[in-house]
């Protein structure tokens, strides 16, 4: 069709296979992965300190179904197309979660786990395919018009909400409009809007005031789901009571530190062509899903050998060999997932906002060091200077040259010439998080012996939250990021995330991205934008971080995407 | 005695003023921010100052103490901001378990503790005195958690015997209920039931040493007699006090036990609530924990006259 996006070269190159170099560095980890978890059983060797990486988590994992005796660590896959066919109806599946999420609506909260758990319910126009790249979901076809300025988006027809309603235009219309007020990336995005109009009742016309290829990418995030018009507009400004979308299930009951209770949804239409990453034909196999909050790591592990969980999220990486050797559980370890690192605090309130004193602490820093405190064994992290991981189409390692330069002495001299007089740096860390406070350790030592002074202050996490929004309280803090995810939709990018990075550089660059409508050219500007990020010390980048995930081995046709999902899952005895 | 109960209920109000006052302005002086927890790690500045403003938790710290306690004086212990629906049914929903790991950690303490404690005092300096103090240290000395996980550890994972974690209600699960609260009642009864065996060991030897216990013993009275009879209904006086109050305390202490065995009781609601600075949801549970250790204090106090025919309230 003329103007179709699937068409375009920005299409092609958003689901462009993993290019040659990402395929070896892959193939190499994967070797060198293997080898050294053959090597370490052989050896009986044990894991060290394992980060439970529970923070801001998503999801992802490896290969398919995996026998417990050859786990799959260091197998870095972009999520695989699973078959379906031979999928079995019934059952229920338990699965342990780290926690009671926040809310349940994504659009309302940016917690992993309520995103994780939300969109078995709520479907967004687009959604991410196998290689991370966003393909129609609730439509059925678009075009794009006036050089990337127009999308007409036609929807499909017959798809229906649980509670019986008919998808249309409207219940579009009013989604973007909550999404535009309540989310970070939904503000960023409208910014950019024109005009949001029903053409008929199932097409929407969305216009821009300047070119917005990146649409696509922005509307399939969790956070862009599609809900009844009524509901949308009677939670507008607010979290929304009513959870009604047009996902393969459908919310039965949540009860909170007990159970959220999913149940299939037996009126919906799957997509046809099989399914593609999180995307495709979605077929509900179990009747029912429950999610358990279960905040004990220890009790996850637990429950999960003795059978009264069917899968477990965020398990301890210390127990990796001993639930690898449970012959009932099947063990992933989920690469791409997150990546780590320390922000500084670039507001002129704090000491941080000199960019050579952040050089200098930036060329201190041994990641391999960093990275082994927080992560462990070597199959659960990666290095490299990348903000998006080699499976997507957005890895680059532009700024390589500033990435773990680890010369103490020279950053003692860049300190100096920084005009650094040993005040104090604040770094704020938290023990919930293991990675966090490892990783914190390790880095302020070595950052010592170059001649800084850390003043290390560990608190909660609620407290860590709510102190890194004053611009005047602290100097570094460690959090991660998800490493799948298109850079331009990274939260530190937006000044008034807190990093509180401003740049004009910057700006232009994301404004470029976003507008460009050329996949290459559009690389270009990641590339720079990268560079900028690391020519800047904006954030220490220590290393991409692996999460333990585990099931009985009855669950089949679980793919291991980097944020799970149930459907197209069954149980086989 | 009815004036007495009475001017003690009275009492009861500074006392919960107090509590009130102390938890309101503890909680919110702690750093913390729930609305930043509730948005998530990606939320911007702008839009927790936004949900912040919605929520009224910028209004001055002496508005919004006043706005709280008019809910209080009809009854309503505010709006949890995380679950999205009243305090008080929020408790309510998660009593059961809390009460019923409550009567099962009491039952473990005082079965284990009371019959230890007698038999030490009885036999004290053997070996059975030795041994048993040994282990009442031991109980004491353990901390809660450790004790649950070892417990998880052997008669849930290595043995299959009883579920690793969780909780299904009584309407749900019947008698089968029970299963799920044995590993922590125990959990929680173990260092309880140890102190209570070191009382009543100490109040025992106390007693067992008295004239009239001697007096007794020379007018050949059995020395089961003796001792259950005579010397452990005196001794009971203090120790119900000690009882009563281990039932408070295991309250309270049900917050870490329900946290290591994922059952969602009134302690895990308060840990999360906690966390993630549910200021209302910590208010209210905080608030109606000190209202029960008040409750039981003044039935211990009552239950003396019943014990003791010496013991007048005017």
């Amino acid at each position: 069709m003329a103007g179709d996006f699937r068409s375009t070269p920005l299409a092609y190159w958003l689901r462009r296979p993993v290019n040659r170099r990402a395929l070896l560095r892959g193939s190499l980890t994967l070797a060198g992965g293997a080898a050294m978890a053959s090597f370490l059983a052989a050896c009986g060797g044990e894991s060290s300190s394992g980060g439970d990486t529970g923070s801001g988590g998503g999801n992802t994992s490896g290969g398919g179904a995996t026998p417990a005796a050859s786990p799959t660590a260091g197998q870095f896959r972009p999520v695989q197309t699973q078959v379906t066919a031979e999928g079995k109806f019934g059952g229920l599946l338990r699965v342990a979660i780290v926690g009671e999420p926040p809310a349940f609506d994504p659009t309302f909260t940016t917690a992993t786990v309520t995103q994780n758990c939300a969109w078995h319910v709520f479907e967004t126009l687009w959604t991410p395919d196998a290689n991370f790249s966003p393909k129609e979901m609730l439509l059925d076809s678009y075009e794009v018009q006036d050089d990337g300025k127009v999308f007409i988006l036609k929807l499909r027809d017959g798809v229906l909400f649980h509670n019986g309603k008919k998808m249309g235009a409207d219940d579009v219309i009013a989604s973007l409009e909550r999404y535009s007020v309540l989310s970070g990336r939904g503000k960023t995005l409208f910014e950019r809007v024109e005009g949001l109009d029903k053409v008929d009742d199932l097409t929407v016309r969305l216009a821009f005031k300047e070119p917005t290829g990146i649409a696509p990418v922005f509307l399939s995030e969790t956070d862009a789901i599609i809900i009844p018009k009524e509901i949308a507009d009677a939670s507008h400004d607010g979290e929304m009571g009513e959870f009604i979308g047009t996902g393969p299930y459908m919310l039965k009951e949540r009860l909170p530190d007990r159970y959220i209770s999913l149940v299939r949804f037996e009126d919906y239409q799957p997509l046809e062509g099989g399914p593609d990453g999180y995307g495709g034909t979605k077929i509900a196999y179990f009747d029912e899903i429950r999610f358990i909050p279960v905040p004990e790591v220890a009790v996850r592990g637990d429950g999960l050998i003795t059978d009264e969980f069917d899968f477990a999220d965020t398990l301890s990486t210390d127990n990796f060999d001993s639930l690898s050797a449970e012959p009932d559980l099947t063990t992933q370890v989920v690469l791409p997932y997150y990546f780590y690192g320390a922000h500084f605090n670039k507001s002129e309130e704090s000491i941080m906002s000199n960019r050579d004193l952040r050089m200098a602490l930036l060329t201190a820093c041994d990641l391999d060091a960093a990275a082994a405190a927080g992560f462990g064994r070597p199959e659960f992290y990666r290095l490299g200077p990348e903000m998006a991981a080699p499976e997507t189409a957005w890895y680059t390692d532009a700024g390589k040259e500033f990435y773990n330069l680890k010369d103490p002495d020279k950053a003692r001299e860049m300190l100096q010439a920084a005009g650094y007089d040993g005040t104090p740096i604040r770094w704020i860390a938290t023990k919930e998080y293991a990675y966090n406070y490892n990783m914190a350790v390790v880095l302020k030592e070595q950052m010592e012996k170059a001649g800084a002074v850390i003043d290390l202050q560990v608190m909660d996490w609620a407290t860590l939250v709510a102190t890194r929004s004053q611009r005047d309280a602290w100097d570094i803090f460690i959090t991660g990021h998800e490493s799948y995810s298109h850079p331009v939709l990274q939260p530190f990018l937006s000044e008034s995330w807190p990093g509180f990075w401003s740049s004009p550089k910057k700006d232009e660059l994301v404004n470029k991205i976003i507008a460009e409508p050329d996949p290459d050219k559009q690389m270009e500007y990641i590339e720079q934008l990268q560079y900028h990020w690391w020519e800047e010390a904006a954030y220490i980048k220590v290393c991409e971080g692996a999460t333990l995930r585990a099931y009985r081995n009855r669950v089949k046709g679980y793919v291991n995407p980097a944020d799970w999902f149930f459907w197209n899952v069954w149980f086989e005895e | 005695m009815t004036a007495y109960i009475v001017r003690r209920l009275l009492l009861m109000i500074p006392v919960l003023l107090l509590v009130a006052v102390t938890i309101f302005f503890l909680l919110h002086m702690s750093p913390g921010d729930p609305v930043a927890v509730l948005l998530g790690p990606d939320a911007t500045t702008e839009q927790v100052e936004q949900v912040r403003e919605a929520l009224g938790l910028n209004e001055p710290l002496p508005l919004q103490l006043l706005h709280w306690f008019q809910g209080l004086l009809h009854g309503d212990l505010g709006t949890s901001i995380f679950l999205n629906k009243p305090v008080t049914e929020a408790i309510l929903e998660r009593a059961e378990p809390t009460i019923l790991l409550t009567i099962g950690a009491s039952l473990v303490a005082i079965l284990i503790g009371v019959p230890l404690g007698v038999l030490s005092a009885v036999r004290r300096g053997s070996l059975l005195d030795t041994g048993s103090m040994l282990v009442a240290m031991l109980g004491i000395s353990m901390p809660t958690f450790w004790i649950g996980l070892n417990l998880i550890l052997i008669f849930a994972v290595t043995l299959r015997w009883l579920p690793a974690q969780g909780y299904q209600s009584i309407s749900e699960a019947g008698v089968a209920t029970l299963k799920y609260l044995l590993l922590p009642s125990i959990t929680l009864g173990a260092a309880q039931a140890a102190l209570l065996a070191r009382m009543t060991r100490s109040m025992m030897l106390e007693v067992l040493s008295e004239d009239y216990i001697r007096t007794a013993r020379a007018k050949g009275v059995l020395e089961r007699r003796v001792v259950f009879r005579h010397a452990l209904h005196n001794a009971f006086i203090p120790l119900v006090t000690v009882i009563g109050l281990t039932f408070a305390v295991l309250m309270g202490g049900a917050v870490i036990t329900e946290q290591v065995f994922n059952i969602p009781g009134v302690g895990r609601l308060l840990v999360q609530a906690v966390l993630r600075r549910d200021f209302p949801l910590v208010q209210g549970i905080v608030l109606t924990i000190a209202f029960l250790y008040v409750v039981i204090n003044l039935l211990v106090d009552v239950l003396y006259v019943f014990l003791d025919p010496r013991i007048r309230y005017s």
